[in-house]
């Protein structure tokens, strides 16, 4: 009995307090336990907890997000209030506010997969966008050129096969209907993430790719003005043309002289269209002709044997580029009032010379806290203009006739004179008209000085909201925002200019009574615009409430609405004078003869008209409550409608819902692992939609301009569909957070699957039914993964270093795919069409099954189990068996690996990015399009096979005459072609100093940063062979940007 | 204010069902449920499209040749097409027989899309125009697949001849299968007989893709001679010239001129179609057969507004087109016309008749005051006479082909063709399987539609 009452009076109450060791703040939800005990608390809304305890002394374990853990040794209650201070951490698992797009959720209780950049990870980047800075800094997210989407990247892989593909980027509150380019990056205060069904359903019909929500920077409550100026210099050096692996001159020329030996160009030399012929192509018909004598002939050729047009192009076209940027804001408030103020300027002189990028931006807001903060009001605005001059001539678009420039043009002479480029016939061109026409030479490069190519974009977004308190715990929220944006685009192509000249020139005609000229002399003024308009409007009910200390719910519930008109317009004016701003009205209606030929043509006429219409309406709900910081549920749900196309009104109503479950071990009396203090598992599962514009339920047409006698056409592009559905896609999400002892390791562990359903898929038709293929709800997909994340803090003193790891798996297949196609052909070649085969994921390589060369050197394939030369067969066969699969075309493994070195106010880091699990296809030679002119030629002619036993060296065809299309296109998607993509990539590097007040007494400013910046660096390790950087390696017209250099400067006042 | 009165608006739109309404709008202007008259025209606007003719009979066909290196450069199916290969590889140049098909379906779109506007007293002349219009680009359609997936058609066996799979609706769940050669060539028939009265009378120059009476009936002279219903062709034939019987005179026409009969003032066409780009016979280096070139006499005005010498060669090619273009013209036109009723006449034993409808037609191609009216002794030299001007008059026409089959079925004008291609010869006897293409495989592994022995 004694030693029981004995026990019973040690029972000891500790009381005490957490705080924040730097700010001295009370630490709300810090979590106070008894070491290896199953008592513990948590603090309340002061700081402040109680604790009984047994036996003294003890040990107290102290522990709350976005600090490191502290352990308290309490020897008598006589202690008492134990204060505890907190030192806070510096890594990723800061406490953070996680922003859906309708309300802020602390990351802490969020069941959802939710990836949060803070504002120092944005700018660790310098780049003109905002997008282009995700780029290595977020799990989950892939940038790559194959995905086929307008951002160039994905969340978590594909969800979808043929409709939209873009991940949803939300501006604030409200979908950004605008160019993303046209939002600062400097005003730009957090980026968060949306990846699961529990975190982005709230978006309902469009998150079926994931959300990206853009949060700009606003001022702070009880503030003083902060002003603060970033600047920054990037520069751009000339790219490597050198790297496109085309044909060399000589070996060209060797082409052309056995064709011109074969006949070839005889059709060409006297077609009465006068198509125009290259030089050598005429050097050797004057030789033929006896006008100028073989050794004259050899002469000028060899001459130009030595050229590579590469270089006039580098030399003429090409400069270094220099973006500047400069981004200066001012925020701050008082008690009822806070404001953001900012401008930027961006200058950006492209590589190309001639164009060049201008944009100014103005943002400001203000929230007024009114009625005892009973009533909130935000207003904002942010403008931005921009100016693109566009005279820059991409040099590997000029063309001779529309063919293929030779690789030996010369496109200067030694003085720098501009040389033509022949359209036409030269001979031709050299008598035709007796001087009665206007110069019909065609000279790139004085094109550049004459061109007057320049858009002017204007956009301005202004948001108004209203939330007022109608009791402690509900809330009303009334937002709007309209946006409008305009672009005008103008072409002003002067007399000069090769355009107008031509078309003058073409529509020449010579009557017994003077020259007539159906479209008149002077310039041409193309002018398009396109402009939107777009109202959001939201009303919604925020109900907030903490009870009995354990019990927090939060919910939101609300309806939405949307509209968003684009029109578009375009028209031309003939005869068009700068200098007064006249024209000349043209015909359009009737047709003249030519001035080649003869034919009968309209005189073309631009003018368009266009408008679109996207409205939306949407109810939305979303709950989550959470018992003793312990555990977590949450639910969402949603139903949109919109004006799709036909769709009757109540199959448009798609209700999508997830919900999630979260628990946070660690918070658990019963949990001991002292060198992992934080463990937070969740789990969700839910659906997304998606939306495909261009199909329709009901049969519909488009008007696609004029026919040829001038009347208004359309074309029937679709078949009724009345069943059409908008995609879903369900999502399921399992995640683990975790972080040791001071956070020394932290991170998070996802595992996700995703099934696409009623996906908008094509099913192949009869071509006797008058269309080939039908788009409905045909397909079904599945896909899964895994995101990793790993923060470590290597060295933790006054040199430190950090490092976080990412890695994510995205894996897809179709389940389920109607269209039936009428060759293995429609799998492997692109101009098919993306064709999508069940088993196999959404992009995926399929090639012609390779045999290697015969001993003559044509290309063997497989027709059913046997060898054969049979292209054609090959490539109509029906029979999969004679395809083979290489693999994904987008990576299926992809990372980063980012390292910062810090000693003390000296920084750097670098990124290393690596994408695994992928194949691309190199280009190669293709001898008919090489023949033709319509394609450059592929360096691999020089591996070609030219002797028999070349076919163990090669696998390179031979050239025959004719060239057979088929044997060519059996070669050049056959697996031969294939490469590996596996690569690793240095993606930047960054250094930075800072200076700032607490250093040196009298310096004039808060903190100063500056900072150097590298990107486009290349790549440290590549899987192919072929010495092609697999994101730049898709024809014979790709090539990677320079590396880039950036140098800048950051001020807080 | 504003933004609260907007707010409140919001409410209440949405809190009534009125969203519907908000919800009706179009998304694309330019997209449309096709459902005014007006936009079924639209449709049927798209000439390139809905007055499409194939091109593989006219490679086929001996009015002319190529130099084996030109031939070297042409893709496999031309290359097959021109030597009377049995096995054809289309690759993707299947348009010759998905072309005409599109057109079929533009034109069950618009008759479906018409049965539900239903015509009244104030539409019934556009509705009748439109429906008119859809029938015949129907018919026209069929009877140029039939041209060249077909057999020839024989009176004695088209009823158990394989024909076209026949496509009356735009229902694309319907099923695919051959109709008989027989039903396919009455269902050409009966679209155009019922086309026939909703047409207008006669063509509008600025339009000349739309047809007309005169257009319709010139389409069933064409289909029934084929049919070589000689009597029927002969009546529409005459009904035609009865609607327009205008002959331009060569000797008004310019022959200098790169291509020769400008457009629109073509005064002879009655209904424009363009043959299928992929193939190019205007230049050079598609060579008109001498024998043929050297049939026409030096007075004859069309030796030099229908052919140009080249040089270099002393060669000969097309510049004759009708369609205002160097594409090949494979529409109607009136001299066509003149040359049906005089085969018909001679081939009924009316000479006098015969040489009449054909010197009628002559007369405006000689030089002036150079032509002798032509006469013949009986029936047999009449039809050999006319057959020769035919062929001469409707050179590169698209017409040849189905002459060829038709002809050869009568032993009297059966002939083999034959090309030598680099020291090798190729041939094609009369009546051979090889005057039938095969279907595309796309179709045959799609629809599983019988395919043709060749």
């Amino acid at each position: 009995m004694l030693s029981v009452q004995a026990q019973q009076t040690t029972l000891h109450t500790i009381s005490g307090m957490v705080l924040s060791a730097k700010e001295g703040t009370p630490l709300v939800g810090a979590i106070v336990k008894v070491k290896n005990k199953a008592i513990g608390t948590v603090t309340n809304t002061e700081g402040k907890f109680n604790l009984q305890v047994i036996t003294l002394p003890d040990t107290l374990i102290v522990s709350r997000i976005g600090f490191h853990q502290e352990q308290t040794v309490i020897k008598n209650s006589a202690e008492n209030p134990i204060i505890i201070r907190l030192e806070p951490s510096n890594t990723q698992l800061q406490e953070v506010t996680v922003s859906t797009g309708y309300q802020q959720i602390p990351k802490e209780r969020a069941t959802g997969s939710f990836d949060f950049i803070d504002n120092k990870l944005l700018n660790r980047s310098v780049s003109p966008d905002i997008l282009g800075r995700l780029k290595g800094i977020s799990s989950s997210l892939l940038f790559d050129s194959h995905i086929g989407n307008n951002l160039g990247f994905s969340i978590r892989g594909l969800s979808t096969i043929f409709a939209n593909s873009q991940p949803l980027i939300i501006l604030n509150n409200f979908e950004y209907d605008g160019d993303i380019n046209d939002i600062n990056p400097n005003d730009v205060e957090s980026i968060t993430i949306l990846k699961d069904a529990a975190a982005s359903s709230i978006w309902g019909a469009k998150s079926g790719n994931g959300v990206i929500v853009i949060t700009t920077k606003t001022g702070k409550y009880n503030s003083a003005p902060r002003v603060s100026f970033n600047s920054n210099v990037t520069i751009t050096g000339k790219p490597n043309l050198f790297y496109i692996p085309t044909m060399s001159s000589s070996d060209y020329i060797g082409v052309e002289e056995y064709l011109f030996n074969q006949g070839y160009y005889d059709g060409t030399l006297t077609d009465p269209n006068f198509p125009p012929v290259s030089p050598v192509v005429e050097i050797l018909n004057n030789q033929r002709n006896g006008s100028t004598s073989a050794s004259e002939a050899t002469a000028q050729i060899n001459a130009l044997k030595s050229h590579d047009v590469r270089s006039d192009y580098l030399k003429y076209f090409y400069q270094t580029s220099v973006n500047q940027q400069y981004a200066i804001n001012l925020s701050g408030g008082g008690a009822n009032q806070r404001y953001y103020v900012s401008a930027g300027y961006d200058n950006d002189l492209n590589n190309l010379v001639g164009n060049q990028y201008k944009r100014t931006s103005v943002n400001a807001n203000n929230t007024y806290s009114l009625i005892n903060h009973k009533l909130d009001i935000m207003t904002g605005i942010l403008f931005t203009q921009t100016y693109t001059k566009n005279n820059g001539l991409n040099p590997l678009q000029i063309t001779s006739g529309g063919g293929s420039l030779y690789p030996y043009a010369q496109l200067a002479n030694s003085k720098g004179d501009a040389l033509p480029i022949a359209q036409y016939n030269q001979d031709y061109l050299d008598t035709v008209g007796e001087g009665q026409l206007l110069d019909w030479n065609y000279r790139p490069l004085d094109e550049i000085r004459l061109a007057d190519n320049n858009t002017t974009g204007t956009d301005y977004q202004v948001n108004l909201g209203i939330t007022y308190k109608l009791t402690p715990y509900l809330s009303v929220t009334g937002k709007y925002q309209y946006g409008r944006g305009q672009t005008d685009h103008q072409i002003y192509h002067s007399e000069q200019t090769y355009y107008t000249r031509n078309l003058i020139n073409l529509f020449t005609e010579f009557t017994p009574n003077g020259t007539v000229y159906p479209v008149p002399l002077g310039g041409i003024l193309d002018m398009n615009s396109s402009s939107y308009t777009s109202q959001n409007g939201r009303l919604q009910l925020n109900y907030n409430k903490t009870w009995k200390g354990k019990n927090q719910l939060s919910a939101i519930a609300g309806t939405e609405i949307k509209n968003l008109n684009t029109n578009q317009n375009s028209y031309r004016l003939y005869g068009y004078d700068n200098r007064y701003a006249t024209s000349t009205p043209v015909d359009f209606a009737n047709f003249y003869p030519t001035f080649i030929n003869g034919s009968q043509q309209l005189i073309p006429n631009t003018q368009g008209i266009g408008s679109l219409t996207d409205r939306y309406v949407s109810y939305y709900m979303n709950a989550s409550y959470n018992y003793d910081n312990r555990y977590t549920v949450s639910v969402s749900g949603r139903r949109d409608a919109s004006n799709l196309f036909g769709v009757k009104t109540n199959q448009k109503w798609v209700p999508l819902w997830s919900s999630g479950l979260s628990w946070n071990i660690s918070n658990e009396q019963f949990y001991h692992l002292e060198w992992l203090p934080f463990l937070k598992a969740r789990v969700t599962y839910g659906y997304n939609g998606n939306i495909d514009n261009s199909v329709a339920a009901l049969l519909t047409a488009q008007i696609q301009g004029y026919n040829n006698f001038g009347q208004l056409q359309s074309f029937v592009i679709n078949p009724p569909n009345p069943e059409l559905r908008w995609e879903r896609t369900s999502a399921f999400n399992a995640g683990l957070d975790f972080a040791t002892v001071k956070d020394r390791i932290s991170g998070t562990i996802e595992y996700f699957r995703k099934r696409g359903i009623d996906l908008i898929g094509s099913a192949s038709l009869p071509p006797s039914t008058g269309l080939l293929s039908f788009m409905g709800n045909t397909a079904d997909m599945k896909g899964n993964g895994l995101d990793l994340t790993v923060n470590t803090e290597n060295i933790d003193r006054i040199f430190k270093w950090n490092t976080t790891f990412l890695f994510s798996i995205a894996k897809n297949k179709i389940t389920d795919y109607k269209a039936q196609l009428p060759s293995i052909s429609s799998y492997i070649l692109p101009s098919y069409g993306f064709n999508p085969k069940v088993g196999g994921p959404v992009n995926a390589l399929y090639s012609y099954k390779w045999a290697g060369l015969d001993d003559a050197g044509n290309p063997q394939g497989y027709l059913n189990g046997k060898l054969s030369e049979d292209y054609a067969s090959i490539i109509n066969s029906s029979d999969v068996s004679n395809m083979g699969y290489n693999g994904s075309s987008v990576p299926v493994m992809f990372g980063s690996l980012r390292n910062t070195f810090s000693w003390k106010q000296l920084s750097f880091s670098f990124i290393i990015t690596y994408k695994w699990g992928y194949y691309f296809r190199r280009p190669s030679i293709n001898y008919y399009n090489l023949f033709t002119g319509s394609n450059p030629g592929s360096r691999d002619f020089d591996k070609r096979w030219q002797k028999p036993g070349d076919e163990k060296l090669t696998d390179v065809p031979a050239m025959i005459y004719p060239a057979d299309p088929n044997r060519d296109q059996f070669y050049l998607y056959s697996s031969t072609t294939i490469e590996n993509g596996d690569n690793i990539r240095l993606q930047d590097v960054q250094l930075s100093y800072n200076v700032n007040r607490g250093q040196f007494k009298r310096f004039p400013f808060k903190n100063i940063e500056v900072y150097v910046y590298a990107s486009n660096l290349g790549l440290l390790w590549k899987a192919n062979k072929a010495g092609l950087d697999p994101d730049y390696a898709s024809s014979l017209y790709s090539y990677p940007p320079a590396k880039s250099l950036s140098a800048g400067i950051k001020i807080d006042f | 204010m504003k933004y609260k009165n907007f707010l409140a608006l919001m409410l209440i739109v949405c809190s009534i069902s009125s969203c519907t309404k908000y919800l009706d709008a179009v998304p694309d202007k330019s997209l449309t449920v096709p459902s005014s008259l007006q936009d079924l025209a639209a449709i049927l606007n798209n000439n390139l499209l809905i007055a499409y003719s194939p091109a593989l009979g006219e490679i086929g066909s001996d009015d002319y040749y190529m130099a084996y290196s030109r031939y070297q450069t042409y893709r496999p199916l031309i290359r097959e097409a021109y030597t009377w290969q049995k096995d054809i590889t289309y690759g993707s140049l299947y348009g010759d027989w998905y072309s005409p098909y599109q057109a079929i379906y533009y034109s069950n779109v618009v008759l479906d899309q018409l049965k539900d506007i239903g015509s009244n007293q104030g539409n019934q002349g556009t509705y009748n125009e439109i429906k008119g219009r859809a029938l015949f680009y129907r018919a026209f359609s069929y009877y140029n697949l039939a041209q060249i997936f077909t057999k020839p058609y024989d009176p004695q066996t088209a009823a158990t001849d394989l024909g076209l799979p026949l496509r009356l609706s735009s229902d694309i769940n319907n099923k695919t299968v051959r109709s008989t050669l027989l039903q396919t060539y009455n269902q050409i028939i009966q679209d155009l007989q019922e086309a026939e009265d909703l047409l207008p009378l006669t063509v509008s120059s600025q339009t000349p893709y739309i047809p007309s009476k005169a257009a319709d009936d010139a389409m069933q002279a064409r289909v029934y001679l084929t049919m070589q219903n000689y009597d029927k062709a002969l009546d529409y034939a005459d009904s035609s010239i009865s609607l327009n019987n205008t002959l331009m005179d060569y000797n008004a026409i310019d022959s200098t001129q790169a291509i020769s009969f400008p457009y629109p003032s073509n005064e002879e066409v009655l209904f424009q179609s363009y043959e299928a780009l992929y193939f190019y016979f205007t230049g050079s280096y598609t060579i008109v057969d001498s024998t043929l070139y050297d049939s026409y006499s030096s007075n004859d005005l069309r030796k030099s507004l229908f052919f140009a010498t080249k040089a270099s060669t002393g060669t000969h090619y097309f510049k004759g087109s009708y369609s205002g273009t160097y594409d090949l013209f494979c529409g109607l036109a009136t001299d066509e016309m003149y040359l049906i009723q005089a085969e018909c006449y001679a081939r009924d034993g009316k000479v006098t008749a015969s040489m009449d409808a054909l010197n009628t037609l002559l007369a405006k191609r000689w030089k002036a005051g150079t032509f002798a009216p032509l006469v013949a002794a009986n029936a047999d030299e009449a039809m050999s006479i006319v057959l020769a001007e035919r062929r001469k008059e409707l050179i590169f026409r698209g017409i040849r082909w189905s002459d060829l089959r038709r002809l050869n079925q009568d032993s009297r004008f059966a002939i083999t063709l034959t090309r030598v291609l680099n020291g090798e010869t190729y041939t094609l006897p009369p009546n051979d399987p090889r005057y039938v293409y095969p279907i595309p495989d796309n179709e045959i592994q799609l629809s599983g539609i019988q395919q043709n022995t060749r």
